[in-house]
């Protein structure tokens, strides 16, 4: 069992929206993270998936730091690092690292390629200059182009060839940690499993460790040994990739897992319905957050927040009606 | 009298140039595109980006943009050929006999507008509706496509809603005077999973409650193996494999096919995704012979002469391949 | 969208606050009108006399209190060149800015929208390119060349137009061509770009999936959404009209705010100054309010927010 490598502990981030100008008492609060716990492992690949508005790309800014949390812990190796500053936090961000989902949003257009990946490295201020210049030959290697693309510019690439490019960007500071934000959703279905394989080849070979955010199942079930499902701001389910996928516990995740498309036309699943809008973020509901649209909403939903608990099945989930693990001792 | 039964829709040997984003000289976008459908037929057409799969849809609807134009081949719609008809004749049949749905349901319609304006606009224009006829339609319409409180969305503004309904509703305006071909371009690209799957199940519902024929453009199979009866296959502008879904699936004939449907992520962790060699080719410099055959497994010299023609592989089912047979 | 308006009213009356201040502090700096009132052997005690009776000797944040309390009440002061009261002589030479102002904004606004739309339909064609050339002219080209160009053709040549002066309807003409044409380049390239814009936008696409018809398209959708960016700038465009005139007004002789305000510079003449000032600025003010409510009824986004 290989160590943690990152441990989110209750994170929390609520943004206050401005109140009106004759009302001052009146401002809204966007709950957009709401005590969310969640472990990578060593050499392990943690999904994070959820729909639009679940909180899942606030978390990754929390985590690279690009936002304080509200309330909460980031554990790294160890060390707390929700507070760090100055070379702690330097240190912190040369472990960890992120890929983005739009290959042709997140270089500069204006940059040329090989300045765009040794911008990290001439931050750190650590290398010379030739080092630098060394080091993105090699980076750009890695990625599978040639030394040549230093000097070109972006949109001299393809998407799938920028994404690596961002990819060798990522690995410069020889991160332990890749966030990977839906990165290969813009691109097609052919390049996608280029970059996929790319990915794990590097994670074998330099032992990374990754976090994917994503919304397509499909390859977060191909790329990840642990998932955490959120829905609006809030853990719902976590726990091994096979479990979950093989039991979902909670209700979203089963109608989230059975909305996936069929891979055969002969394959057709029964899809869970869900009743009615996503609730505003602004005003979550009582309780369970779920339960304007559960299936399975009994009154003590909107009564009690039902706590994520070890279930028989082998995840966590976060629902009053999963049949919980047996537990050795008190009831 | 003529009794061979012609599809609703058939297009024919379909030609599109385009000028090149950079302005610098044509791209052949559309190289000889065949294919029929009729009413109450799904047909998907799929392929990664650059196959001319939108191009085809657009060109049907005579929406191409400027830079492009047809040179070469014919759009036959219910015995008339679209091609030759005016701006204002296609504005006629827009809306009321072919309709098209689009990508992003976020810009589909205009924010400036109340959705429920939007809705009348088509029932005015094709369907001669005012006042109480066109408001209870307008409420019907909504109710169709499972939008709680439809009165009070009508007054609604295009960013006061969600992606999901957005869709759902630029699907009931689609649909909303009638029309016998729908083409839908990607319609739950930019969807959540769980509003993809509402909406793919709504437009089974709409195909078959008003017998549409059906086009999907899409890169998804899985969207061809919910909604399809046959599928298309586009590479590079041309045709490269077309049969029924289940011919499609189980017994792909052409190598992209076969590569394609190897690319995509079973739902199991696997050890390495089978990936396709090499990029999508130029469409300014395309090669003599197969434009797939730089990328191909099993491309011989022949492949490099001389484009391979659409082949029968199966009942119904063609494939543009030298190879095909020993597949 | 009460609250909209509410809020950008504040907005504006703290404008004006900030505006008074710093018009305040500029005139003061500019020199001591003192110097310019006393005989020129005035002996030091002399010149203390006369600082006292201009107030100009209290402490400079009370001296702006004063002059907030008398700005409520009207009251700006005498002016120092004309020794009467400043506010009424300003208000007396307003008309004749506002008049040339409006002309010119009407006409720049009207011709600039319509031509935009037009060449932005008609893409590509000669009318289009021979249209954007003279706009770029037009918005290169200096307010008094243009003025003196006009004068030159229309009133030395041709005989047409008078050059000076503000009699009748054919003074306003030149003047209000010159002060325009700058103003018609800006919008009509502005509707042009904005328009080309819509046209391929998206929503427009799915409009004529719809079987909408073009006149609807373009005259319905096409121009409301064009005019967003459009109405943003007529707002400083009205703003430019109103307050910039000076130009204009110097070289056609034209008897408004502008050149009474030039005047007043040149001798120091705090209290026209200041009064010629927060009204040209009053007015600005409320232009830009107007252009933001616009915007509420234009773009029901930015009502709801």
């Amino acid at each position: 069992m290989s160590g943690v490598l990152l441990e989110a502990i209750g994170l929390t981030k609520r943004y206050a929206l401005p109140g009106r100008l004759f009302r001052k008492g009146d401002r809204s609060v966007v709950h957009a993270v709401e005590d969310v716990s969640f472990q990578v492992f060593e050499g392990g690949t943690l999904g994070l998936i959820g729909e639009s508005g679940c909180g899942k790309s606030t978390t990754a800014k929390l985590l690279l730091r690009l936002e304080n949390v509200s309330a909460g812990r980031i554990m790294f190796a160890g060390q707390e690092v929700q507070n760090a500053n100055g070379r702690e936090l330097r240190a912190y961000r040369s472990n960890v690292q992120a890929v983005f989902q739009d290959p042709y949003s997140s270089l500069s257009p204006r940059r040329r390629v090989g300045d765009a990946i040794a911008e990290p490295l001439i931050a750190a201020g650590a290398m010379s200059k030739a080092q630098i210049a060394a080091r993105v030959a090699e980076l750009l290697e890695v990625v599978g182009l040639s030394g040549r693309a230093a000097t070109l510019y972006p949109h001299e690439f393809s998407g799938g060839q920028r994404q690596r490019i961002a990819i060798a960007r990522g690995l410069a500071l020889q991160p332990r940690l890749l966030i990977l934000d839906e990165p290969v959703s813009a691109l097609d279905v052919s390049i996608r499993a280029q970059i996929l394989n790319l990915l794990q080849d590097l994670q074998e070979r330099f032992g990374l460790s990754y976090l994917l955010i994503s919304h397509d199942l499909d390859i977060v079930a191909h790329m990840c040994t642990n998932v955490v499902v959120m829905y609006l701001g809030r853990v719902v389910e976590a726990g091994d990739m096979s479990d979950v996928r093989r039991a979902p516990q909670h209700p979203y995740t089963q109608a989230l897992f059975s909305s996936v498309l069929p891979a055969h036309p002969d394959r057709r699943r029964e899809r869970i319905k869900l009743m009615g809008p996503l609730p505003s973020p602004l005003d979550p509901p009582s309780g369970c957050v779920f339960r304007t649209r559960c299936p399975r909403v009994q009154p003590i939903c909107a009564e009690r927040a039902p706590p994520l608990i070890e279930t028989a099945a082998g995840s966590r989930a976060a629902c009053h009606f999963v049949a919980p693990a047996e537990s050795l001792g008190v009831a | 009298m003529n009794e061979a039964k012609q599809p609703l829709l058939e297009v024919r040997d379909l030609r599109v140039r385009m000028r090149s984003r950079d302005g610098s000289g044509e791209l052949q976008v559309l190289n000889g595109v065949s294919f029929g459908v009729d009413r109450g037929q799904t047909l998907g057409i799929v392929g990664e980006s650059g196959c001319g799969k939108s191009t085809t849809a657009l060109a049907i609807m005579q929406l191409l943009p400027g830079s492009a134009r047809v040179n070469g081949g014919t759009i036959r719609f219910a015995g008339e050929d679209l091609l030759a008809k005016t701006e204002q004749d296609m504005s006629r049949l827009r809306g009321a006999r072919l309709s098209m749905i689009f990508q992003d349901p976020m810009v589909a319609l205009d924010p400036l507008f109340t959705v429920g304006d939007q809705i009348a606009e088509p029932l005015r224009r094709h369907m001669r509706l005012s006042g109480q006829q066109l408001r209870e339609r307008q409420v019907s319409l909504l109710q169709s496509v499972n939008i709680p409180s439809p009165e009070t969305r009508l007054g609604q503004y295009p960013h006061q809603m969600s992606g999901g309904m957005l869709q759902r509703m630029v699907g009931a305006i689609a649909i909303s005077c009638n029309p016998e071909l729908l083409i839908a371009d990607e319609p739950t690209t930019a969807l959540d999973p769980t509003a993809q799957a509402q909406f793919l199940d709504l437009l089974a519902r709409l195909r078959d409650a008003h017998r549409l024929a059906l086009i999907v453009v899409t890169h998804d199979f899985g969207v061809t193996a919910r909604l399809c009866d046959v599928v298309l296959v586009m590479y590079a502008g041309t045709v490269v494999e077309c049969g029924p879904v289940r011919e499609i699936f189980d017994n792909p004939r052409h190598p992209y096919t076969q590569a394609l449907l190897a690319a995509i992520p079973q739902r199991e962790r696997q050890a390495r995704l089978k990936t396709i060699e090499g990029q999508p080719p130029d469409l300014a410099r395309l090669p003599a012979g197969c434009a797939f055959a730089a990328r191909c497994a099993r491309a011989v010299d022949r492949c490099r002469e001389r484009a391979p023609p659409s082949l029968s592989v199966g009942s119904h089912h063609v494939a543009a391949c030298w190879r095909a047979e020993d597949a | 969208m009460l609250t909209y308006f509410l809020r950008r009213a504040a907005r504006a009356v703290l404008t004006l606050i900030g505006i008074s201040i710093v018009v305040f502090v500029i005139a003061r700096l500019s020199g001591d009108p003192s110097l310019q009132l006393a005989p020129e052997d005035a002996t030091p005690a002399e010149l203390a006399q006369i600082r006292a009776e201009l107030g100009l000797d209290k402490p400079i944040p009370v001296q702006y209190l004063v002059f907030v309390e008398r700005v409520a009440h009207g009251e700006f002061g005498n002016s120092i060149r004309y020794q009467q009261p400043a506010l009424p002589l300003v208000l007396s030479v307003l008309p004749a800015t506002l008049q040339l102002g409006l002309s010119a904004f009407v006409l720049s606004t009207v011709a600039g929208v319509l031509l935009g739309v037009v060449t932005a339909l008609k893409r590509g064609s000669w009318m289009d390119s021979a249209t954007r050339g003279l706009a770029v002219i037009g918005q290169a080209a200096p307010s008094f060349w243009i003025g003196m160009m006009l004068i030159l053709l229309f009133s030395v040549q041709l005989h047409w137009l008078p050059s000076s002066g503000r009699l009748g309807l054919e003074h306003m003409m030149l003047p209000t061509l010159a002060l325009a044409l700058n103003s018609v380049a800006v919008v009509l390239r502005l509707t042009r770009a904005s328009m080309l814009e819509t046209l391929s936008s998206d929503y427009v696409r799915f409009l004529r999936a719809k079987g909408v018809p073009r006149r609807l398209i373009v005259w319905k959708h096409a121009l409301r959404n064009s005019s967003i960016p459009v109405v943003a700038v007529l707002g400083v465009q009205l703003g430019h009209l109103i307050g910039g005139a000076v130009i204009v007004e110097t070289v056609f002789n034209w008897p408004g705010v502008g050149r009474l305000m030039v005047e007043a510079l040149n001798a120091r003449d705090f209290a026209v100054i200041q009064a010629g000032a927060l009204l040209v600025s009053f007015f600005t003010v409320g232009a830009n309010l107007s252009v933001d409510l616009l915007f509420g009824v234009i773009d029901p986004r930015i009502r709801y927010e």
